[in-house]
């Protein structure tokens, strides 16, 4: 190695950037080569005086850390795998599920809605119809309820279905 | 046989049922042609003024003015007797006879008959009968605690030999539709086949009252719900136990319903034109118990029906 080549690699030799073979090399001239030698401490001198002088560490402001990190997540697209992950979070399957069940339901109570009260007139009279002719009856009584059970078209679900 | 199969008569009944909240009467005109020609009209309630029944114990027509419509009803015991017949060996079990004499009724000799429950000592019912005709004059019923239940009375009557036929035609005059009244289930003494048309376990009380037993029973369809009715009696008093599985108590009048323990299950209660109803829920069923018993004692035997 002559001592241009070896001039041209002392900076980087001095911050540890050469490969293994130049390192090497310039290590093997500069033993042989004073002028090199002394230029190869002035470099070295130099990089320590840098770094005394910047020496503490600074931190980005976590505003900028941020916006860096959201800034790769979207430069990725999710895979379909992760969508999948995404959907199937909790905060969005138990609205939807819940949005189901409840049409289950609703469908099914309109398909088999659900049975109406009778009333309590229905049962007399449906007892009284059956008694009217034994001696516990009061047989002017029975008759006056249930003809009119038809002269005022009664309904005996008074309720409504929902009721 | 009963007397009015061979007695015709002409009269005017009064009946009057007790209730705790308002006493109901009921006043009607009457021609009876034995054996089985019936008329009558109402003259009270003003609900029912100028109703009129025709029947020949096989078809019904009732008469309506007002709205000008017929109804036909194809009951068994269309216009039924004054007075229903006797189970008499029913009733010589459950209850004592005991004629108190000679009385008046509209008029006419009758002999007065207490008829008093062997199990409770309790007087449960009152018989006027006439002296000539045999025909019930008069009755009354009372409750377990003696108050009076209801009371039906000929003002007058006049027995005849004969009513003209066309009293108890079955026509439809001019400007009046025929239409079908209500019609209520059969009734079987059979109630066996009942259990394959109801698609729930039909349950019954394990012990009834002194000289209960089953008489009958039916399956009636109403708006989708199928209801069992068992009707029990004792000769001379009935209950029904309704069933069904619509898992609903029955509605009621305003404030007529008040609450009753039936068993372990919160029930209700009300007196509804003259019999008591006492309904529960159990095992997703509703029970219904409507009768001449009083609230506790329905409630004591719905104690005991379990599905």
């Amino acid at each position: 190695m002559t001592c241009l080549d070896c001039r041209a690699l002392l900076t980087d030799y001095a911050h540890h950037q050469l490969d293994a073979r130049s390192d090497a090399a310039v290590f093997e001239h500069a033993q042989s080569c004073a002028e090199c030698r002394a230029q190869l401490s002035v470099e070295a001198a130099l990089t320590e005086a840098v770094r005394a002088a910047f020496g503490q560490e600074l931190e980005l402001p976590t505003s900028v850390v941020a916006n860096v990190r959201q800034m790769m997540r979207a430069e990725r697209a999710p895979s379909a795998l992760e969508r999948l992950t995404i959907m199937l979070r909790p905060t969005i399957v138990a609205p939807v599920a819940a949005a189901i069940l409840v049409a289950v339901v609703v469908g099914y109570n309109a398909a088999h809605p659900p049975a109406p009260a009778l009333s309590a007139d229905y049962y007399v009279r449906q007892h009284v119809a059956q008694t009217i002719g034994s001696p516990s009856s009061d047989p002017a009584w029975s008759v006056y309820l249930l003809t009119n059970a038809n002269a005022q078209n009664q309904s005996d679900a008074a309720a409504s279905p929902n009721g | 046989m009963r007397a009015d199969e061979a007695v015709s008569y002409s009269g005017t009944i009064t009946s009057v049922v007790y209730q705790p909240r308002s006493d109901v009467a009921t006043v009607i005109r009457i021609d009876h042609k034995a054996p089985t020609s019936w008329r009558i009209w109402y003259v009270a309630p003003a609900d029912a003024y100028g109703r009129l029944i025709v029947s020949n114990e096989s078809l019904t027509y009732q008469y309506e003015p007002k709205v000008g419509r017929v109804y036909s009803n194809p009951w068994s015991e269309s216009a039924p007797p004054v007075t229903g017949e006797f189970d008499v060996g029913r009733l010589a079990r459950n209850y004592t006879i005991d004629v108190a004499g000679p009385a008046t009724v509209a008029g006419r000799g009758v002999q007065a008959v207490s008829v008093i429950s062997k199990y409770s000592g309790n007087l449960v019912e009152r018989f006027w009968i006439d002296d000539e005709s045999k025909l019930v004059l008069r009755r009354e019923r009372y409750h377990p605690d003696g108050s009076l239940a209801f009371k039906s009375e000929f003002d007058n009557v006049r027995l005849v030999n004969d009513l003209p036929k066309s009293l108890f035609d079955l026509v439809v005059p001019p400007g009046m539709a025929l239409v079908a009244g209500a019609s209520y289930a059969q009734s079987s003494t059979d109630v066996t086949p009942l259990a394959g048309s109801v698609r729930f376990k039909i349950v019954a009380p394990k012990d009834l009252p002194d000289g209960f037993a089953l008489e009958k029973g039916d399956v009636a369809s109403n708006s989708g719900v199928d209801t069992i009715q068992l009707v029990y009696t004792d000769g001379l008093r009935t209950f029904s136990l309704f069933e069904n599985a619509g898992g609903k108590l029955p509605t009621f009048d305003a404030n007529s319903a008040h609450a009753i323990p039936v068993g372990s299950a919160a029930g209700e209660f009300a007196y509804q034109t003259g019999v008591t109803l006492v309904s529960w829920l159990d095992d997703g069923l509703n029970l219904t118990l409507v009768g001449d018993l009083s609230p506790r004692e329905l409630a004591r035997i719905g104690a005991d029906v379990k599905p």
